[in-house]
């Protein structure tokens, strides 16, 4: 039995998309293929925790099963590793509560679970999410704006990797960035679990003006179809095999 | 979906939370704190004053309510807050998911400190030690230990560990954490739970203490060469770089070296009159150690009275302990 992979992609972002497909309207056609969308909206330090202009980052990653965060850059370390966290435990979570229903012959809402049933639950999920391997997409908005908040996204993607390295599953992370002269997005860094290859790519970012960000996100979810690491990509999220380590 | 937005909840003061599984009812009184994964109030239960902790994520509580139940457990000494009760509450037209602990009525270690007491500070540091050590005897690490996350308890007088959302199993990868505490950040080694992970965030909760350690760690990243520039804390400094470099791989063994700390302090003065001092008088312990101790007491009861008094007896009985 071939064990089940995880695959998100993380969409780090400060502002609204303004050229393009509706973002929000891709997330929801790339959660369908079982993939969730989680966005992380960068602050200016200027800026008010709740502006008008990041309500997109929340709705992109609610279409796209996934989780999102809005932060002043420099929260980004703590806040990249924690989307990633819950986004796993997020994924499992539906993924439980599908099998519950096959089960029971019934949606079983986690609010009807008494706290004894609800822990005994979470701690298969909590377990699953230690052990599941993962697949994470870093998709980077590199518009003018984001210039001076490199290098705390440079940072928190180091700090990520420190995190998945501790994990007991598998990862595989890759890293692309748009936009970019030519093409919509341009990947840095292809499928690798190697943390220290993130130092070698990030000095070539280059920055343009627009911020496309649904055909981004259209773009760079094609790559877990083309690009396959090892053994045959398993479609369902987790199977029963789930406690074997890699 | 749980997505999204923070977990946080707010509750006006005086709001009546009535669980919806077992029925008890709790009024707010106020807010004690907020973190990335929930909201602490102090409440008042029907056996008096509580904290409860109240989450949009489920998940965070019953996660964090299965650890205090496990800490109750832990024979003979109380790690955690005791558990109360744990159910659901519809606010709203939301429900949230909370749990009820004790109050622990406490000073923040960084109130009660100054550098004045830094000989003192060994004493709280060996306390905790003592804690964590049988934290880790239980198969779980602390994981998000920091300065805001201990308090000395103003009713008994010892250090308390609070908000157990980092607990982390053994071999796992760390649960919570802050940066600035975390081995990972210094790149001082991996974030997985192992007892060393606890210690190296001890040593960075004492360097916090010094006044200079913020400003100086926010251009340097080489945390031995911070440590020697902590001037306040000199007598711990062979300690602490052991600590950050994973050199203890129990809590008692760094506890067993600040007891040394007391001898060797000790030492130092008698040597300057006798230089031949052999090891094995230096290492007959208990009426060493309480010599200074009783001394300097007598320097701070001005100062902050009993809770140092209680802190002392305290210190001695831990020393006929081990």
């Amino acid at each position: 039995m071939s064990k089940g992979t995880i695959r998100q992609i993380l969409l780090i972002t400060d502002g609204c998309s303004n050229q393009g497909e509706d973002p929000v309207r891709v997330s929801e056609q790339i959660a369908k293929q079982g993939i969730s969308v989680n966005v992380i909206g960068v602050l200016e330090d200027d800026q008010t925790e709740d502006p008008t202009g990041l309500t997109e980052v929340n709705d992109i990653a609610e279409a796209g099963n996934g989780v999102s965060r809005i932060v002043y850059a420099e929260e980004l370390s703590e806040t990249v590793q924690m989307v990633t966290q819950q986004a796993i435990t997020q994924t499992i979570q539906s993924y439980v509560s599908k099998e519950l229903k096959d089960i029971f012959g019934k949606e079983v809402n986690e609010e009807e679970l008494s706290p004894e049933t609800k822990e005994e639950v979470h701690e298969i999920v909590e377990d699953l999410g230690e052990t599941v391997d993962l697949q994470v997409l870093i998709l980077i908005d590199t518009s003018a704006s984001m210039q001076h908040k490199m290098s705390a996204v440079r940072e928190s993607l180091n700090d990520l990797v420190i995190s998945l390295r501790s994990r007991l599953g598998g990862y595989y992370f890759s890293i692309y960035h748009f936009p970019t002269r030519r093409q919509i997005t341009k990947r840095l860094l292809s499928w690798t679990n190697e943390g220290a290859e993130i130092a070698k790519v990030f000095p070539k970012l280059a920055t343009g003006g627009i911020t496309p960000t649904g055909a981004a996100l259209k773009e760079a979810v094609k790559m877990f179809d083309e690009e396959v690491i090892g053994e045959e990509q398993d479609y369902d999220i987790i199977d029963s095999s789930y406690r074997s380590s890699s | 979906m749980t997505s999204s937005i923070h977990p946080t909840v707010h509750l006006a003061n005086g709001t009546k939370i009535v669980g919806k599984w077992h029925r008890q009812t709790y009024k707010v009184i106020r807010q004690i704190g907020e973190g990335a994964r929930g909201s602490i109030y102090l409440v008042r239960g029907s056996q008096g004053l509580n904290a409860l902790k109240i989450s949009k994520d489920p998940f965070v509580i019953t996660r964090e309510a299965k650890i205090l139940r496990l800490m109750k457990k832990v024979q003979g000494v109380q790690l955690g807050p005791f558990l109360i009760d744990v159910d659901d509450f519809t606010y709203r037209k939301t429900q949230y998911s909370f749990y009820v602990m004790e109050y622990v009525d406490g000073v923040r270690i960084k109130d009660w400190y100054h550098p004045s007491k830094a000989s003192h500070l060994a004493i709280v540091i060996k306390q905790l030690l003592f804690k964590l050590h049988h934290l880790h005897l239980s198969g779980y690490i602390f994981g998000d230990l920091k300065l805001e996350n201990l308090l000395i308890d103003r009713q008994s007088k010892q250090v308390r560990l609070v908000d157990f959302g980092g607990v982390t199993q053994l071999g796992r990868s760390v649960r919570e954490y802050t940066s600035h505490y975390d081995r990972g950040y210094w790149q001082m080694g991996e974030r997985k739970a192992d007892p060393a992970y606890d210690l190296f965030a001890v040593a960075i909760c004492i360097l916090q203490l010094d006044p200079t350690f913020k400003r100086m760690a926010t251009n340097q990243r080489n945390l031995v060469k911070l440590i020697d520039q902590s001037r306040t804390l000199e007598p711990y400094h062979p300690i602490l770089k052991k600590a950050v470099q994973g050199q203890y791989q129990q809590a008692m063994e760094m506890k067993k070296d600040l007891n040394r700390l007391k001898l060797n302090r000790q030492r130092k003065t008698v040597r300057r009159k006798n230089p031949s001092l052999t090891k094995k008088t230096a290492n007959q312990p208990n009426i060493q150690h309480l010599h200074p101790a009783k001394q300097t007491m007598k320097k701070e009861v001005i100062g902050i009275g009993s809770l140092l008094f209680v802190q002392f007896s305290l210190l001695a009985g831990f020393y006929y302990w081990f």
